[in-house]
């Protein structure tokens, strides 16, 4: 090579096989000069990867010369390989191996297709010899796996080629034959065709000869995972089999159904030398799930249902066996039998047990006199192997035994290492003391799998949901240790974001309760010292309605006090928090997922705490923020969770809170816009970037917009009045009931039609006010029972009220009517109640009605409630509530309005009502029961 | 015009109505491309009742099948897949089922029988889960809330009543008729529309004239629509919170839903909204598409209405029938569905059972889900072919079964029009004889009681008559 043959820049294609050269030259040890040191390697890897030296890809126009020399350098590449590979020193070897591995990953597919076959026989005799030692072996493996890796790609990739070359044909029969038909030229569909004959014949030979490779690799892989006795080399064997089952699934099958016997053999072997590293014990917990994963991946290499149920139920017999010895004693003997008899359905043959007959024999033995430790690690371990079945992808439609899954996670969680009265005697307390060792590891896996229940099932899990829903609750309110509780959290918090609202209704109260035990540890400290200094500071505020919020809540204690306080810079004396951060952030995202899901929960009573705890906790969280002792000690307990992501799940909390108020302005928001604002100018944290974000969302919110509908075309299609109108729609509906104060002054339409609409909108809210004073409250009480204690008396009860709303609604009208009548111009909601008469004649009755309506309005409304009367009577068709209905459908018609001869009125009400009913039949006796108590009235 | 263009680029896939009519089942089911007003698919053997008519996932059209004259027998429910509307899967209920509701992810299916009954499945495995009874009415509605956690239905009565799912499927609670949570009742007549918004709002409309907006987790009234006529069908365009309410005159009134920051129940009242009018005979369904309004009338017309400037774009006309249902797909599906190797067919869709399983209960046996891996990819090709062959293999099972019962069912329709046209005529007649018996009776009465008035008359008749006689001779004579 010239020494002054430059090349262009670091991009130019000659200088790849030049550094490549220089790079075999100087860093591969040779046969002669020994292995110098592995650093080297490392350092000759990164810069392969780095420049891609052995991609061999270059643009059509490269120079012939310099593809040549790329090309030679690769053969001189291979050639070292080959040569380390050979030799017999173990490093040596073991480099050349790696190396190959490295070039499987990176070299061009076409070079990859050209000489796999020759790279595995090189590295299949290192699986197979026994004598080599663990370093060879398991490098061995990982190249192995690599080399099977690149294959499924390459194989996949000329899949697609096909696909396209399919296409092409079909171009190309099709110009063909029209070259055909003109001139008589059959040279394009000759030379489609027999482009495709090489890519079709390349192809199924490409498939078969990787899955033979494959089958030839698994025996000796198994026997590694038997015979040896390194960690490190059963890891890269499981490895292997790992990536033989996903990237050629049915080569393996294809292979055992050459000869049946043979099938059953070699999978139970499989299955077998699995599952006896796995309960044999002695690996590292890290060793375990990698076995427990692949024992899950298993029955992909037969793709079908019952495979995967099998494996399934195998799982799960064991874990019930292995449940059953070290819970002996623990636990009532119901849950045990229940679990047992979802186990084994009657009726079916149950499958062998996991590994075999003579293993599973073994394994109990051994069982019996092993501690309670292992026995509950290998649950633990199985648990996760379900875990990794239901998480992962599977190619066909499969059916989950929830059922049982849940069962097993409920008898689990009920063990707390209590003994009950009977066995007492016949457990010491150092077997006690064991089992209570571990049982929190137990618990925790068990509640993983809960998780992945829920997540991989989704809606699906509906049926379970109220079970589950039990199950959590129960444990919710015992379980102590910070990780469970962690976990608990995220079962809570998956619930809530997959099942909604439907789901918040029955959990909120127990979420609640737990995030306020979690949550407000620090405001017991510190409310009563803050209680003095707070009144004056938020006198500033202008937040009226929140002002009268904390006046509603401050009997709760120090919870407001507090809020007031932290928000300007009052100085606090450092607390200690006593719950670990991890779990505060578990609680806090719970909350936020609580709050997503049941912003229409806006009237529930929690709802106001949960907003002031929330701007508490993040005002807590900046306070403590800059501080570096308090961080550093927790990062050295837990490097997960520092002071700063507390800071930023309580900010992610507190902006869910502001944004999923639907009717009022959140109350906190100006010290939320503070805290936000503080946030922000963190630069370059994520607790900034977050805060843009959520200042960005709260804008809309700050200054509420009232988009023109641009594209919606009143404006342009109908009179000014109509748009005008329909603008004092919003602000009618507004201007009651922002706190900040709406303009007051109605825009400048200058018609006093507009001032009265307000006036209206007024008055008809006070006597709305007035009417609602003397209803009961229904809701609350409704929400708050569970629906199952939903009796008929409250179902009356919830009747009464939607009814009594539907008086006000018309007796609201009439107050409008009435005003209007007084300012002497027939408005609009004149006409508007004349017509909600007339639209009652689609009835056939009411053509009568309207007679009658000529002459005064409150015969009309007397009237016009009846009908609902009737409804509610058919809804409960008890005959004491009738008399209730009336009485308050009544007193509340008469309410502020003439009463002379309204009794008269009713009645000839009354008579239409008989009249109405006369359709349905069924209300007919009750109406006439009703109606001397109505005339008392 | 510039805005314009863009706004049509980010318009995003097209849109496709599917309308149907109960009126016969040879009317059948025809699409129609929004944009183009091309007919895309017509579906030969469907009829089904209003809000009878869906699109799961939008892979497949769902449809429940009503014989109409009142007899008992078992009711259908029809699923035809978009790849191959020819053959499409065939399930028999218990009894006729009108109204059907799905939730949004297509998991679950809920029919509510005539009876008041509801039955709710599971599409991925077939199972019927629950059955318990809804109404003692008939149902005549139901939607589920934004995050299918609740489940509404109403009935002809009026009733609204409201579910939540998770105390419905409780497993351990096995009684026929599980409490609801909220019973709403308010309306006086007969409801023609349920429409669920985020925040648990819920707008039902009735043939009383109102339109009412619950907020149905508290089973409030928030507001009330008072309007002319009765309403026989609404919608609603999520963005522009326009709510469309079609009336037993033929016009459709277009309203802004402003639900405001109102807590209490108030009164809606509406200055002179916007009116379209052109069709005839009642609205009978009304569907909403990104930019359309579409509108469909006993007249047997469908409307397309530009939403920007109430312009009616296409008018289609289903042969014959009163249309009951629309419902929009979007095309993509439509072509993506005809070559399934682009399309993973992660979603199944099983026969659905008729009677509930038996051993469902606490103690039984486990209760097996499916477990769709629905969030992964990277299915290989033979595992996507191997699972459309078992979904082949399912309606390839069913096929035989299909042709032959329409064809049954259509016979029977016929025959049953005819015997409707028979008793029609009998009664007719009998109408008629009665009218003729009483007046015979009449005669006779008449007679009996004053025979000398008629034995006068008689008389003097026959007076007359020779006095005539007479007459006439003399006349002849000269």
């Amino acid at each position: 090579m010239a020494v002054f043959d430059h090349f262009e820049n670091m991009y130019d294609v000659a200088f790849k096989p030049r550094l490549l050269l220089s790079l075999i030259r100087d860093h591969l040890p040779d046969d002669s000069t020994p292995f110098s040191n592995p650093s080297n390697l490392s350092n000759l890897l990164s810069l392969i990867k780095t420049h891609s030296l052995l991609s061999e890809s270059f643009a059509q126009s490269t120079p012939h010369k310099h593809a040549q020399a790329w090309k030679s350098a690769f053969a001189s590449w291979l050639d070292r390989i080959y040569s380390l590979i050979s030799t017999t020193v173990p490093d040596k070897c073991w480099a050349g191996i790696s190396l190959l591995g490295v070039t499987c990953e990176e070299c061009s597919s076409e070079r990859f297709l050209e000489s796999y076959s020759l790279w595995f026989q090189k590295l299949l005799p290192f699986l197979q010899s026994p004598a080599d030692c663990h370093l060879v072996r398991v490098a061995a493996c990982a190249s192995m796996s690599d080399l099977f890796v690149r294959n499924k790609i390459t194989v996949n990739m000329h899949l697609v080629l096909i696909f396209k070359y399919f296409l092409h044909l079909f171009c190309g029969l099709f110009s063909a034959t029209y070259w055909c038909y003109h001139s008589k030229s059959n040279l394009a569909a000759t030379c489609t065709n027999s482009l495709l004959q090489n890519r079709l014949s390349g192809y199924p030979k490409i498939k078969k000869d990787s899955s033979s490779c494959a089958v030839k690799v698994v025996q000796p892989t198994l026997k590694m995972l038997n015979d040896e006795n390194s960690e490190a080399v059963w890891d890269a064997a499981v490895h292997l089999l790992c990536t033989i089952i996903t990237s050629f699934p049915f080569s393996i099958r294809n292979h055992y159904e050459s000869s049946h016997s043979d099938e059953c053999f070699e999978f139970m072997q499989v299955e077998s030398a699995i599952a006896l590293k796995l309960l044999s014990g002695g690996c590292s917990l890290d060793m375990l799930k990698k076995l427990a994963h692949c024992l899950a991946l298993l029955p992909k290499s037969k793709g079908d249902e019952e495979s995967w149920s099998v494996m399934m139920q195998k799982i799960l017999m064991l874990i019930n066996d292995q449940l059953n010895l070290a819970f002996h004693g623990l636990e009532e003997e119901t849950m045990r039998n229940m679990v047992t008899r979802l186990l084994f359905w009657p009726g079916k043959h149950p499958p062998s047990p996991l590994g075999g007959y003579v293993l599973a024999d073994e394994v109990r033995n051994k069982a019996s006199n092993t501690s309670e430790q292992s026995l509950m690690s290998n649950v633990s371990t199985l648990m996760f192997g379900c875990r990794m079945m239901l998480t992962n992808s599977y190619p066909v439609k499969v059916n989950v035994p929830v059922r049982l899954l849940l069962a097993l996670v409920e008898r689990i969680l009920m063990v707390n290492g209590s003994l009950p009265q009977m066995s007492l005697p016949f457990m010491t307390a150092k077997q006690q003391e064991n089992i209570c060792s571990e049982l929190p590891v137990l618990h925790l896996s068990s509640l993983e799998l809960l998780t992945a229940i829920i997540k991989a099932m989704g809606s699906q899990l509906l049926p379970h949901a109220a079970y589950i829903v039990r199950i959590v609750t129960k444990y919710f309110k015992t379980c102590e240790l910070p990780d469970i509780r962690i976990k608990v959290y995220s079962v809570a918090k998956n619930l809530l974001l997959t099942m909604g609202v439907g789901m918040a209704l029955y959990l909120a109260q127990e979420v609640i309760n737990n995030a306020f035990a979690d949550l407000s540890n620090i405001e017991h400290k510190n409310g009563g010292m803050l209680n003095g200094s707070n009144l004056n500071a938020s006198a500033g505020a202008p937040l009226p309605p929140g002002h009268r919020k904390r006046k509603h809540i401050s009997t709760n204690g120090s919870l407001q006090a507090h809020d007031e306080g932290g928000g300007l810079g009052v100085e606090v004396p450092k607390n200690c928090p006593l719950t670990p951060i991890s779990l505060r952030i578990a609680a806090l995202e719970t909350l936020e997922a609580l709050v997503t899901v049941a912003g229409a929960l806006k009237s529930e009573p929690w709802r106001s705490k949960v907003d002031s705890l929330l701007i508490v906790v993040a005002m807590d969280s900046f306070k403590e923020g800059p501080v570096s002792e308090e961080t550093s000690m927790f990062q050295q307990k837990e490097p997960a969770a520092t002071a700063t992501d507390l800071q930023l799940a309580a900010l992610r909390a507190l902006l869910v809170s502001f944004l999923s108020f639907a009717r009022v302005r959140p109350p906190y928001l100006a010290q939320g816009l503070e805290l936000f604002r503080r946030g922000k100018q963190q630069t370059g944290t994520k607790l900034a970037e977050f805060c843009l974000h959520a200042l960005l969302t709260l804008e809309v919110l700050i200054h509420p917009r009232a988009l023109p509908l641009v594209d919606y075309a009143y404006a342009n299609n109908h009179s000014f009045g109509e748009a005008n109108s329909n603008l004092q729609h919003e602000y009618f509906g507004r201007n009651d009931h922002t706190p900040y104060g709406f303009p007051q002054a109605p825009p400048d339409y200058d018609d006093d039609l507009c001032a009265r609409w307000f006036e209206n909108g007024n008055e008809a809210d006070v006597s709305l006010a007035k009417n609602t004073k003397h209803t009961p409250e229904p809701s609350e009480d409704c929400i708050a029972n569970d629906p199952e204690v939903l009796d008929s008396n409250l179902l009356e009860r919830a009747e009464m009220v939607s009814e009594t709303a539907t008086c006000a609604d018309v007796e609201m009208k009439t107050v409008e009517d009435e005003i209007n009548l007084k300012s002497d111009q027939p408005g609009e909601s004149v006409v508007q109640f004349q017509e909600s008469v007339s639209c009652t004649t689609n009835i056939p009755e009411a053509k009568t009605h309207s007679d009658v309506a000529d002459d005064n309005n409150e015969k009309i409304v007397s009237e016009s409630t009846l009908p609902h009367n009737e409804a509610s009577h058919m809804e409960s068709g008890q005959g004491s509530s009738v008399n209730k209905d009336f009485g308050l459908a009544f007193q509340s018609n008469s309410f502020g309005q003439r009463t002379s001869g309204s009794s008269i009125l009713e009645e000839f009400a009354l008579k239409f009502g008989q009249d109405n009913s006369l359709d349905d039949g069924d209300s007919f006796p009750d109406i006439v029961d009703g109606d001397p108590d109505s005339n008392s009235d | 015009m510039q805005q314009r263009r863009e706004k049509e680029m980010v318009r995003g896939e097209a849109e496709a109505v599917v309308a149907c009519s109960d009126k016969s089942m040879k009317i059948g089911a025809t699409m129609w491309d929004l944009e183009t007003g091309e007919k895309l698919l017509h579906i030969p053997t469907c009829a089904s009742p209003p809000f009878g008519f869906l699109c799961l996932r939008n892979r497949f059209l769902v449809a429940s099948q009503i014989n109409k004259h009142g007899s008992i027998g078992d009711g259908a429910i029809l699923v035809w897949p978009f790849n191959k509307p020819q053959q499409p899967l065939l399930n028999y209920t218990v009894e006729a089922v009108g109204p059907l509701c799905c939730t949004n992810d297509g998991i679950y299916l809920v029919g509510g029988a005539l009876s008041g009954i509801a039955y709710l499945w599971n599409v991925t495995n077939g199972k019927l889960l629950k059955t318990w009874r809804a109404h003692n009415k008939s149902l005549n509605c139901m939607a589920f809330s934004d995050d299918d956690s609740f489940l509404i239905s109403s009935s002809v009565d009026g009733t609204i009543c409201v579910w939540s799912m998770i105390s419905l499927l409780d497993i351990e609670e096995t009684t026929s008729s599980p409490p609801s949570l909220h019973c709403l009742s308010g309306h006086t007549s007969s409801i023609t529309g349920l429409l669920t918004i985020p925040n648990s709002i819920l707008v039902s409309s009735s043939l009383d004239g109102t339109c009412k907006v619950w907020d149905f987790i508290y089973g409030r009234l928030v507001q009330t629509q008072v309007y002319l006529f009765a309403i026989t069908s609404i919608t609603l365009h999520q963005r522009e919170r326009l709510l469309f309410c079609g009336m037993e005159n033929g016009t459709i009134i277009v309203n802004k839903l402003d639900i405001g920051l109102k807590e209490g129940p108030s009164m809606g009242t509406v200055a002179q909204p916007l009116e379209l009018k052109g069709q005839n005979g009642a609205i009978s369904a009304l569907t909403c598409s990104r930019a359309c309004l579409i509108s469909a009338s006993e007249d047997c017309t469908i409307y397309i209405w530009d939403i920007f400037n109430w312009e009616v774009i296409h008018r289609f006309n289903l042969q014959k029938g009163k249309v009951t249902n629309l419902v929009i797909v979007s095309r993509s599906a439509l072509v993506s569905a005809s070559k399934y190797e682009t399309v993973s067919n992660k979603y199944y869709v099983s026969p659905l059972d008729k009677y509930p399983q038996l051993i469902n209960s606490f103690k039984g046996t486990t209760t097996l889900l499916s477990l769709c891996p629905l969030h992964k990819g990277n299915q290989t090709c033979i595992d996507l072919r191997s699972s459309d062959l078992s979904r082949q293999k399912i309606s390839s099972s069913q096929k035989a079964d299909v042709p032959m019962s329409m064809t049954i069912q259509m016979k029977v329709e016929t025959s049953i029009k005819n015997h409707v046209l028979a008793t029609n005529m009998a009664e007719h007649v009998t109408v008629i004889n009665k009218q003729l018996q009483s007046q015979l009776l009449n005669f006779i009465q008449h007679r009996l009681l004053c025979p000398n008035i008629i034995n006068t008359h008689k008389t003097r008749r026959k007076k007359l008559k020779i006095q005539s006689l007479v007459r006439e001779e003399k006349n002849l004579k000269p």
